[in-house]
Order: structure tokens, then sequence, then C-alpha cells
């Protein structure tokens, strides 16, 4: 077992953090303030190629591991989470065709995806589930060689730009699991989103619904075999979902550092606040369990590296970072006081963005459900 | 220019990070234990510039560095910002050596190397600030030199650069082969990416050589070829003086603050 990482690996990192502090630092005011990405930031996320890291490079990937797109989005969130997820989700695409695509597939949509020209999506939820294949209902019926689209998707991110996305429809009886995998051009006719959904953090990353009104999608871009969409989702989820403990660690990072920012500057009768032993305690927490979120992260992202994933690790994973980064962005808050509850520090939007972590790719409640049930059924 | 496009060397040194850097107050020396080595800021923008040049014109860029083992690392970052060859200078003949011993020893690994059309070094290292060693090795190997480049032009045999003065700049012109010290205004660094690190570490190669690998003479290289002995480090003393707060309207606090400045002679 070994926790060291290698003189390579740190290269990575210390490059990715340069990136985020040279390129993402002064932006992430005005992206809190306009709620977007700004233009110009897609491409230089493209020419730092942190969009395909670890897809193969025939298909325009870096071909590395998921161990260094983990070290990525943990250095992208610790400045910007709106951009970690901006990137994160882009990777849904990327694994869902890598690993259930035929070889065409691969060759037509990874390169666009790994390059940053398309910006990919992922769509399963519906207003009435987020996780219950049983419960999709928008449709897509075979006429001729195209599929034909219909129906509702809820809550999807980077659904408005243009790019690529896997869509879950309903292709076999309805209330059953027979749902297939699409892989479609967003914003094309019969595709419409609208206006993106007012969120209490992460301002900058665009979740809107999209609505489906006789969209065509060729049939050869069926992913995984017809009615065989369930696994590709839990498939993809198993693999994906560390991005989000990946952000959230980030953004736990982040709330560490502000906070020690704070506590050796701010003084009280005549010191730091910092050489008081309560807020000694609140530091070396908030230390201790971003630590631990650390390396569980690196070991969920080493165990898809050695195709060893389950859905429950990565539920562990999710579930444990969620948890960790909402508790320490909490303390962050209280460590600045008063401070902490205005916008002129960055623990208040830290905390908002650290919420999500505990909602996306299935709830706090759907993992402790996911591990609970796993660990039960020998 | 040779045919074969630009052939460029880099003189690159490893640095401790010393915006992490404290000083042992018993001492004097720089407390290096746990802090991160980096590639020298400005070396950094040689190397650019380097590889710059290499893509326009084509050719070949190899960084020099001289220093323990672990500045390999400097050096397969190097690679990883598009350097082609790497040569690492490691002996412990080599250790202890001034702006002297560290110009006449790089002056004869870049003699072995054989011809080259330019030579970029960093304008000063961040943990010596002499800004000596890049004008040293152009005498050493009787080159013309620039120093504090803020942009390059190349034109056929001849180069142009933009030279950073206090208030201003100047133009030189010289022919090459030459040496020319890069200062950050020259460019901004690129950042590797995943590829490139993955290519540095796994398919280029750092070459090692020791002083039996370069014609020097033992005599001038490292702690016994160098000139110079430090008497004492220390950090400037802190020097606390009287804060006055000047009070009323803009006007009066204006005429309070220039009476001050004349009183003292200032004005």
């Amino acid at each position: 077992m070994d926790f060291v990482l290698t003189k390579e690996e740190e290269l990575f990192r210390k490059s990715v953090r340069e990136f985020a502090e040279r390129e993402l630092r002064p932006l992430e005011d005005q992206i809190e303030r306009e709620d977007r990405i700004p233009d110009g930031l897609i491409p230089k996320v493209a020419k730092a190629g942190l969009f395909g890291l670890p897809a193969e490079k025939k298909y325009g990937g870096g071909g590395g591991r998921y161990l260094d797109l983990a070290m990525a989005i943990e250095e992208i969130a610790r400045v910007s989470g709106a951009v970690a997820f901006f990137v994160a989700v882009n990777y849904l695409p990327i694994i869902a065709i890598e690993r259930n695509g035929t070889e065409e597939q691969k060759a037509k949509f990874l390169p666009d995806l790994c390059t940053g020209k398309k910006i990919g999506s992922f769509s399963f939820t519906e207003p009435s589930t987020g996780s219950d294949p049983t419960e999709i209902y928008c449709t897509a019926r075979l006429e001729g060689d195209h599929y034909v689209c219909n129906g509702r998707k809820e809550f999807c991110t980077n659904a408005e730009y243009d790019g690529t996305i896997i869509l879950f429809l309903r292709t076999g009886e309805e209330h059953t699991p027979d749902i297939s995998a699409f892989i479609a051009e967003k914003n094309v006719e019969g595709y419409s989103t609208p206006p993106p959904w007012p969120l209490l953090g992460l301002r900058g990353m665009r979740v809107t619904n999209i609505e489906l009104k006789d969209m065509r999608i060729p049939a050869e871009n069926l992913l995984g075999g017809k009615n065989k969409g369930y696994p590709v989702l839990l498939d993809t989820i198993a693999v994906g979902k560390v991005d989000v403990s990946g952000a959230m660690l980030g953004i736990a990072q982040r709330a560490l550092d502000e906070s020690l920012k704070y506590v050796k500057g701010k003084t009280m009768r005549g010191k730091p606040i910092s050489h008081f032993q309560m807020v000694q305690f609140l530091i070396a927490e908030m230390a201790s369990e971003v630590e631990a979120a650390r390396w569980l992260f690196y070991r969920s992202m080493n165990l898809v590296d050695h195709g060893m994933q389950t859905l429950q690790s990565q539920a562990i994973c999710k579930l444990f970072n969620a948890e960790i980064a909402d508790r320490v962005c909490q303390k962050a808050i209280q460590l600045h006081g008063d401070y902490g509850y205005t916008k002129e520090f960055k623990a208040e939007r830290l905390y908002r963005d650290a919420k999500f972590g505990g909602i996306v790719e299935g709830s706090n409640e759907v993992q402790r459900v996911i591990i609970a049930r796993d660990i039960l059924k020998g | 220019m040779q045919t074969a496009g630009m052939n460029i060397i880099v003189c690159i040194k490893q640095v401790p990070d010393t915006s992490q850097v404290k000083m042992d107050p018993e001492t004097g020396t720089l407390i290096r234990e746990g802090v991160p080595s980096i590639i020298n800021p400005e070396d950094r923008n040689a190397l650019e510039e380097a590889v710059v040049l290499k893509e326009r014109y084509s050719g070949k860029v190899t960084a020099i560095a001289m220093g323990p083992p672990q500045a390999e690392d400097a050096l397969r970052e190097a690679l990883a910002m598009g350097v082609d060859e790497a040569i690492l200078l490691t002996d412990k003949a080599f250790g202890g050596a001034d702006t002297s011993a560290t110009s006449y020893t790089l002056g004869h690994a870049i003699k072995k190397l054989g011809d080259f059309d330019l030579i970029l070094c960093g304008r000063q290292a961040l943990d010596g600030n002499t800004a000596q060693v890049g004008p040293q090795l152009a005498e050493f190997l009787e080159l013309p030199q620039v120093t504090y480049a803020r942009k390059i032009e190349i034109d056929g045999d001849r180069l142009r650069a933009e030279r950073a003065l206090e208030d201003g700049h100047e133009v030189m012109e010289t022919k090459l082969p030459a040496l020319v010290t890069a200062i950050k205004d020259l460019n901004t660094p690129r950042i590797p990416t995943l590829g490139a690190i993955m290519e540095a570490y796994r398919e280029k190669e750092v070459t090692t050589w020791t002083a039996d690998d370069i014609d020097v003479d033992k005599n001038k290289i490292g702690l016994r070829g160098s000139p110079t002995r430090i008497r004492k480090a220390y950090p400037p003393e802190l020097k606390s003086g009287q804060v006055e707060i000047l009070e009323g309207s803009l006007n009066d606090m204006a005429e309070a603050l220039l009476e001050r400045l004349r009183g003292k002679y200032l004005l």
C-alpha cells in the first residue's frame, strides 16, 4: 500500500493548481456575481487538457488515470465549485461512451468531448424520479432508422450548452426498468431548455430542464443496447459519482484555507484568534476531516483505475465527502463569526456550494440505502 | 542560425519556494525542511521563450541544471514544458559553488554540448538574487549578452531584444550566438498538460554529468573554486516608527502633510 504521490502525480497536481490560481481565481467573484461561466474560460480549460484526462489518447483524451481526474477536480473546486461541476459533468458522457459504446460511437463522439469542442451532459432525472428506472416517462419510439423522443427531463447540468448528451428514455413498457441510453446532440430540433433554475449555491453552474418534442435521434446512437439503459446508468454513476466527492473535497479544503487565513489575521485582545484553544480545536477537526476525505476519495478513484469500484464503495465516498464538506464549511462560518454570515468572506459561498453534494447524483439518504442494502444482503 | 532550426540551451536552477521559506534567527540560514522546491521563476520564462522559439523556427531545446540529485524534478518539469533534452550536473564536488564556480561549470558543460545559437537564463535566482551567473557565463563563453530581456525577436542570424530599465527600455541587437537573461515580463510560462507530464517522466531522459564528465579544473568548481565567502546572513531588522494620523478636511490634511514634508526637507 503506497499513500505517497509519485513525482509525476505531484507535478500534475501542482500544474492544475497553478492553472486554477492563474485562470480561475481572478474570475471566481465574477462567476458568482453573473451566475455564468465567462466566455473564453472553456477554451482555456480545454487547452489545459482538463476535459479528457482519463480517456484514451486515441480518442483525444489524456491517457491518464481516474486518480489524475480526482486531483484535477479537487484543485479546480478549491477555487470554483461551479467550474469543477462544469468540468466533472462533462466526464459523465465520456465515461458512459468509453465504457459502453461501440468502437464507432467512441470514435465519433469522444474526441470532441475530450477536447472541449462539445460540452457534455447526462440526463436521467425526471419530475417523478432521480434514481428509479421504473419511474422514467420520457419515451423513445423507433420510426425507421430514428428514435422519436418526447417528454420532460429535469435538473440537467450543462444542458443548455451545445454539445453531446446522454438521455435515458423509455423504450419498453411503462413501470418496468426497460429504459435505454441514447447519445444525442443538444439544441437540435425538438430539444429545448427553459431558463436555468435559480440555485442556492454553485452560481455559474447552469442547471435546466429539457423539453423533448418529437426530437429525432439516429437509431445507431443507442448506447449499450435496447432496454439496457439502467446498467449503463449504474455503471457510469459508479465511476462518475466520485467526481462529486472530488468537488466536495476541494470545497472543504478551500473552507479550511479561508479559515486559516482568517484566524491568523483576526485579532482579539491583542493576539490572533488562532491562539485560542477553541479556535484551534475547530481547525484541527476541519483539517482531520479534509485529510480523511482526501484519502477516501483517492482510494475510490484508485479502485476505478483498477476496475474494482462497486456501487457501495463509491456511495461510501460520496456520502462521506458530501457530509464532510457540509460540516467543514459550517465550521468555517462559525470561525468567521459575524463576518462568516456576510458575502464579504468566502465561507458563506462555500457553505451554499457544499450543500449540493448531499443532493446531487443520489442524495445522502439514497447513498445510505445503497450502502446498507449492499452490506446487509450477505 | 543553423539550417536545422534553432539550437537553444536554457540554464535553470531548482530553488526553494521562498514564499514558503522562513529564516532561522539563530543561524541566519534558510529553513528548507518541508519547503517545496520549484524551478526558479525567471528560469521558467527562459524555458517558455526557448520553447516558443523552437515552435516558431523548429530546432532543439536543451535544459541544463546544476544541483543535487533532486534537481532532476526541475528538469522533468522543463521536459514537460517542451524541452527536448535535459542535463543534470550533479556531483558532490560541485557543492557550495558561488556564481563564479557555477558559471565556470555550466560553461564547460555547454562547451561539451557543442554548437548552439542561443543561451537563455533567468535574470536571477530567487534564493540568491545575484543576477551574476548569466553575465558571467556569457563572459566565459565570450558571447554577446542581453540582460533583463522583456521581448526577443530573431531575424536570421541576428537577435533583437528589448532590455528593461528602471524607467523605460532599450532595444539591443546582436549577432547569434548570444546569451539572454529573461525577466518575468518576457512571457507567461506554459503550464504542462497531463500528457506532457507523462511523456516527460516516461519517454524522455535526464542525462547526468559529474565533474569527470566535463573538462573542468577541480580547483575551480564547488566550494573550493568559489572566492565568495558568506560571513553572516540575517534578516533585516524591522524598525518601528511613529505613526501620526492627520485629521480634518482634505485640504487641511494635505496642507499638514506638505508642511511635515517640507520640515524634513523632502520637498
